[in-house]
């Protein structure tokens, strides 16, 4: 078949599948999956059949086009995203068989899919602004999905208000990209962006993919169901604004990729040392997500794109693995229903219980942060030293980032291992009130789980554990760049080190029986405000609702203001009414009492000579020689 | 006859003229009226037999002013029968309108 | 030199003037029409001009003072009533006839007036002369008007009386 009903098919059928299960219920009950499956198959193919980027043009309007780019990177992210969504439409059946309202969610899911892919194969600058609003909403569709409590659909919408915020930022961006390029196809753009322009859609890339200071959603957003957190915050979504800089990343302007990549650093210790306080499992991995993505940011920024890409292909694997695993621990303990099902401090030996996610966990988590012979190790490594590289090129303040880099590494390690050994080794520290066993580990559970963990692994992509290239290579444009410089050599065996002393300490720290541990344990709220800041996230989220209520003030405000002018335009009317009353008044009485004045002397005039010809005879004549006199006088004296 | 003093002719006459003016305009009778008409008539066929000097035209003029008067006189009297039977008054303020129904 | 006659016809002029004026019975005002008429025509005679004077006479003091006495009997209420008259408006007429009295003394003034000579031409036959010679367009229509003026009266009167 050709390309574009491939294209065509693979996006439309996740849509279709979402659509048909909403509408004809949920009593067939794999027709989602199962489109979604298909549509999986077709991007395998696709990727295997595609040889020279595909573009395609439309005309949607006159003199407007809109196209779509498929080339082996946009590809290979179809794939991901499809394979992504498989995972988690099988993992969501068994999940979500408690919820009445599955239909919706597996519509909702297509939805998701269909825009998340859309977004990838786009080209014109605007349909990419189109299918981004559509993630959006897709989103905020799925994480407000228990929307009957208000905190819930509160955070919904929050993320995408926040979204949007950004938004602004990346459409300014378009049109000032258009203005400058004349064009608005990614494929036409052939000289660099101007400075302002770049900012702005680095902005807007920030927003989505949860950057400073836009971080404060990903944690709110932590409300939906766990397996969207697993779709969207690991694999998908976040992933957006990473793409739409990879995709651009070669025009930008070279000061805003230095600002990129400082966010990315930054945004990537803020996630780190946010998660190591967190006591709430998913906010440990939301936390987790928005570091990798400032890694992957920050990749960008020193213009190792591909090795970002590779970051985001392999973090999508472990973390939507470890995101499915959050969830069965979280079913498996809402069981007890006396107990906050997330917060850590009440798990412990579960790896008795839940063998298989405790094994999941331990792979996904050791990819994670980093560890030889994990896929982790490889992407991270090439950020790092792509990172070093281009701080040796740079100059001497610039080995900031690449040290920020590092430090966050052991950060990293340190909070995954404290997770691992909170919840997993030691013993139950929740009493069990009923041994009945509702969610277990049963084959929706376990294939998709085992699935992800095997993408975590190293094999997958090279033979050589150590390596930062892969398979991947080829499909998304990863160069060849030389593995034996000492900067390579450094950065490997730095963070090789880095990563086992954060486990190690995590491990020393929390393991069950420390005297640190009962008293973590036994602590209740932080008190200083140092740990308050970090455990709140630096009251981002805060930050944004003040944000609200002062625009809100604002207008209030100028609502106030409005009003007054108003009336003082009332006033100035009423005052004009009174002006034109005055001179009504005035034309009544005095121009018309002068017609008046004069009509009436008329009328005088006429009454007293009207006399002359009076009905009485003898006053005629009396008028007669009163004029014969005058006129005697007039001629004998004048 | 030694010589007249003319002069006193023409105030007379003059003095005649007033004295018609005033009857005309001031009395309210009818017949009255008619008398002052006779008297300012009067005065000037003095006027003209005062002028009239070696020719007779003067005289001539006043005979005939004064069959002209005659005349007048007889049809205002007419006249001023019939409007005394349809208004009943010879009363000259009454006399305004042309028929009394 | 004023002779003493010129004096009497001028006082009864006078007289006859003053009664009509003041009187307000009509027919009073009447018979002293009829004295100043009689007056005048002495005067004519002093004046010179006989046949106006016997025309006076026989005319004014004969037909119109006739006439006139006729129209007071005509218009009376009732019989034996007097009709008495007053006047209106005396002041203003008063006003006015003394302005043209002063305005026509003042123009006569000026006049230069020849004295009268006793002539002793025929003045009758005169004047019928002039009547039929110069003056005969003029006599002819005195005398049409005459006759229209004597049927008309008639008629008018005839008029009045057929009830």
């Amino acid at each position: 078949m050709n390309i574009e009903a491939l294209i065509l098919l693979i996006l439309l059928l996740p849509l279709i599948g979402g659509l048909s299960d909403y509408l004809l219920g949920h009593s067939r009950r794999f027709i989602a999956t199962v489109f979604v499956a298909i549509s999986f198959g077709l991007t395998l193919y696709l990727v295997l059949i595609l040889e020279n980027p595909y573009l395609a043009k439309l005309e949607w309007l006159p003199d407007f086009q809109i196209g779509i780019h498929v080339d082996k990177p946009a590809a290979t992210l179809l794939a991901l995203v499809a394979f992504i969504s498989l995972l988690v439409h099988l993992f969501s059946h068994e999940y979500m068989k408690e919820d009445p309202s599955k239909h919706r969610y597996f519509a909702k899911l297509g939805f998701f899919t269909f825009s998340m892919m859309g977004l990838l194969i786009a080209d014109n600058l605007i349909l990419l602004f189109i299918f981004w609003e559509l993630v959006g909403i897709a989103s905020y569709l799925l994480i407000g999905f228990w929307f009957e409590k208000e905190e819930i659909s509160s955070s919904a919408r929050m993320a995408f208000m926040v979204n949007r915020v950004a938004d602004v930022a990346l459409f300014a961006g378009i049109l000032m990209i258009y203005r400058s390029n004349g064009s608005l196809f990614i494929s036409e753009i052939d000289r660099s962006i101007l400075f302002l322009p770049s900012l702005f859609i680095a902005i807007g890339a920030f927003g989505k993919s949860a950057q400073l200071p836009f971080s404060g959603w990903l944690v709110k957003a932590m409300v939906g169901p766990t397996p969207i957190s697993a779709f969207i915050h690991a694999a998908t979504m976040v992933a957006a604004g990473v793409y739409l800089l990879f995709r651009v990343g070669p025009f930008l302007d070279s000061d805003v990729l230095v600002v990129i990549a400082l966010i990315g650093v930054l945004t990537a210790l803020y996630g780190a040392i946010s998660a190591i306080t967190q006591n709430d499992i998913k906010k440990v991995l939301a936390y987790s997500t928005v570091s990798q993505l400032g890694y992957m940011v920050m990749g960008i920024g020193v213009g190792a794109g591909e090795a970002s890409l590779f970051h985001l292909w392999t973090h999508a694997f472990f973390k939507a693995g470890l995101f499915l695993g959050a969830g069965v621990i979280m079913h498996h303990l809402h069981q007890q229903k006396q107990f906050d099902a997330q917060d850590m401090r009440f798990m412990g030996g579960l790896r008795k219980k839940l063998p298989w996610t405790f094994v999941v966990f331990l792979v996904c988590g050791f990819a994670l942060a980093g560890i030889p012979f994990s896929s982790g190790f490889m992407s991270k490594e090439g950020i790092l030293v792509a990172a070093w590289a281009w701080a040796d090129g740079f100059g001497t303040w610039a080995y900031l980032i690449p040290d920020v880099a590092l430090i966050t590494v052991l950060i990293t390690a340190f909070y995954i291992g404290r997770l691992i050994v909170l919840v997993f080794l030691g013993e139950n520290r929740s009493q069990e009130i009923s041994k009945v066993i509702v969610f277990g580990e049963n084959g929706f559970i376990k294939i998709p789980l085992a699935l992800l963990a095997l993408g975590s692994v190293w094999l997958v992509y090279n033979i050589n554990p150590l390596a930062h290239h892969s398979l991947l290579d080829p499909f998304i444009g990863l160069s060849a760049v030389s593995s034996d410089s000492f900067i390579s050599i450094a950065a490997t065996g730095i963070s090789i080190l880095l990563s086992s002393t954060g486990l190690l300490l995590a491990f020393f720290f929390f393991k069950p029986g420390s005297s640190f541990s009962s008293r973590y344990l036994s602590s209740g709220e932080p008190v200083s405000i140092g740990g308050k800041l970090i455990i709140n996230g630096l009251y981002l989220t805060s930050i944004y609702r003040g944000f609200g209520t002062a625009i809100f003030s604002a207008s209030k405000a100028i609502t106030w203001i409005e009003k007054q002018i108003d009336g003082f335009l009332h006033f100035i009317a009423v005052g004009g009414v009174v002006l034109s009353k005055v001179i009504a008044i005035f034309d009544r009485l005095i121009i018309d009492g002068l017609v008046n004045l004069s009509a009436w002397l008329a009328g005088l005039f006429g009454n007293v000579t009207r006399g002359v010809h009076s009905s009485q005879s003898q006053w005629q004549i009396i008028w007669l020689l009163i004029s014969f006199v005058l006129i005697l006088i007039w001629i004998l004296f004048f | 006859m030694s010589e007249l003093y003319p002069t006193y002719y023409l105030y007379l006459s003059a003095f005649l003229f007033g004295a018609g003016i005033f009857i005309v305009i001031s009395k309210r009778n009818v017949i009255f009226v008619l008398v002052g008409i006779e008297l300012i008539l009067n005065s000037a066929n003095l006027l003209l037999a005062t002028f009239s000097k070696a020719d007779l035209n003067g005289q001539t003029f006043a005979i005939f002013s004064i069959v002209l008067t005659v005349c007048e006189v007889a049809i205002a009297l007419a006249i001023l029968l019939n409007v005394y039977k349809t208004h009943r008054s010879s009363n000259l303020d009454e006399l305004n309108e042309l028929s009394n129904e | 030199m004023i002779q003493f006659i010129q004096i009497v016809f001028f006082l009864l002029t006078l007289i006859g003037v003053g009664v009509i004026v003041s009187t307000k019975n009509v027919i009073h005002s009447v018979y002293a029409l009829a004295l100043v008429l009689v007056s005048l025509a002495g005067i004519y005679v002093l004046l010179n001009a006989e046949l106006l004077a016997i025309v006076q006479i026989l005319l004014y003091a004969g037909g119109v003072v006739i006439l006139l006495v006729f129209g007071v009997m005509m218009t009376r209420r009732g019989s034996g009533e007097t009709l008495i008259s007053e006047s209106k408006n005396s002041i203003l007429a008063l006003i006015i006839s003394l302005a043209i009295f002063l305005l026509l003394v003042y123009l006569f003034s000026n006049a230069e007036v020849e004295a009268v000579n006793i002539s002793s031409i025929d003045q009758v036959k005169e004047i019928g002369v002039s009547f039929l010679t110069d003056h005969i367009v003029a006599f002819e229509l005195i005398a049409f008007v005459l006759l229209v003026a004597l049927v008309g009266a008639a008629y008018l009167a005839k008029m009045s009386s057929n009830e």
